[in-house]
């Protein structure tokens, strides 16, 4: 098994690159450029459990509906910090990713696509939920979409994957490894 | 095998009497896109004091009047006993919505029905489902 993955490598999460490798990552709408001082897990476990419906101040979510995208304090980073994250529901509930908090993340022109409990049947190592946060203030959005047609007083989604703390750099480095971390339209 | 999602059924623990009780809604086309269910495993306990038949479908969408429609044959449930059946048991019929607007259309949600024996006291069902979609 590689020690250093693609960015949506199909198996269980790893580092995308190692200590001191560089990356180059597409954030407010350019390319920036760092150097990887320090990377460690961020394991799965409790305190990575965001519960929307507390979240959002209520006590259920009702049958059909949603709780309005908010940003997840629990995924707050600094500046120079990079979260680089797998997630999924951990209740029968949908969750709709964006990423700064106009901008979807898996969209296409028509469709804006949700991680649900189905999602890791079809992709047992949850690769495609991908995303990454960099730095201080880009945080991500979840908007959250019960399915059912009754209401449910839970909606848990759990996170996981690495930090890296970087360096910033002044100009493209060589080599590099390229990291879409905000959606992107066009 | 295609692999779905296993819960409970949304109704929780139902008491059925004698009439049809809901025992899972499924959720809506518009929610969902629409997901389809089969039941993998009912639980069934009798106290009325003699055997009751357990009917298991959906409802029709005939314009005059929802009726019940059987999918499964009748169970029957033993006094005094739990009765049990899981997804080697039963057929894998797929509960799902069909939206036209006559008797031949269907809610997909899966229903109870007890034979009259169950009045008063009813028989307690909880149902285990396994939805399939994405």
């Amino acid at each position: 098994m590689s020690t250093v993955a693609n960015i949506y490598d199909n198996g269980a999460i790893s580092p995308i690159a190692k200590i001191k490798e560089n990356l180059s990552i597409w954030t407010i709408g350019k390319w920036q450029h760092f150097k990887i001082e320090y990377i460690e897990p961020i394991p799965a476990s409790s305190p990575l459990i965001v519960e929307m419906v507390t979240t959002s101040g209520a006590l259920t979510i009702a049958a059909n509906g949603s709780i309005t995208k908010q940003a997840v304090p629990a995924l707050h980073v600094s500046d120079l910090e990079f979260l680089h994250l797998r997630w999924e529901p951990l209740d029968d509930m949908e969750g709709v990713l964006w990423e700064q908090a106009g901008t979807g993340r898996f969209v296409t022109r028509s469709v804006h696509a949700r991680v649900n409990m189905f999602t890791h049947l079809r992709d047992p190592n949850l690769a495609t939920t991908t995303f990454w946060i960099l730095g201080r203030d880009r945080d991500m959005n979840l908007e959250v979409r019960n399915p059912n047609p009754v209401a449910m007083p839970l909606a848990r989604f759990l996170f996981w994957g690495y930090r890296y703390l970087l360096s910033p750099l002044d100009k493209e480095p060589t080599p590099t490894t390229w990291v879409p971390a905000e959606g992107r339209v066009g | 095998m295609r692999e779905g999602l296993v819960k409970a059924g949304n109704a929780g623990l139902v008491t059925t009497t004698g009439g049809n009780d809901l025992c899972h809604t499924m959720p809506t086309r518009a929610a969902a896109g629409p997901r389809t269910a089969k039941i993998t495993k009912i639980l069934a306990y009798n106290n009325v004091g003699g055997l009751v038949t357990l009917t298991f479908g959906t409802l029709n969408r005939n314009p005059a009047g929802a009726a019940f429609v059987a999918l499964m044959p009748a169970l029957a449930v033993l006094n005094g006993l739990e009765n049990i059946w899981t997804e080697q048991d039963l057929p894998a019929v797929e509960f799902r919505s069909d939206e036209t607007l006559t008797v031949a259309g269907r809610t997909g949600d899966i229903y109870v029905l007890a034979a009259g024996a169950a009045a008063g006291v009813g028989v307690t069902v909880q149902i285990e489902v396994e939805e399939t979609g994405a």
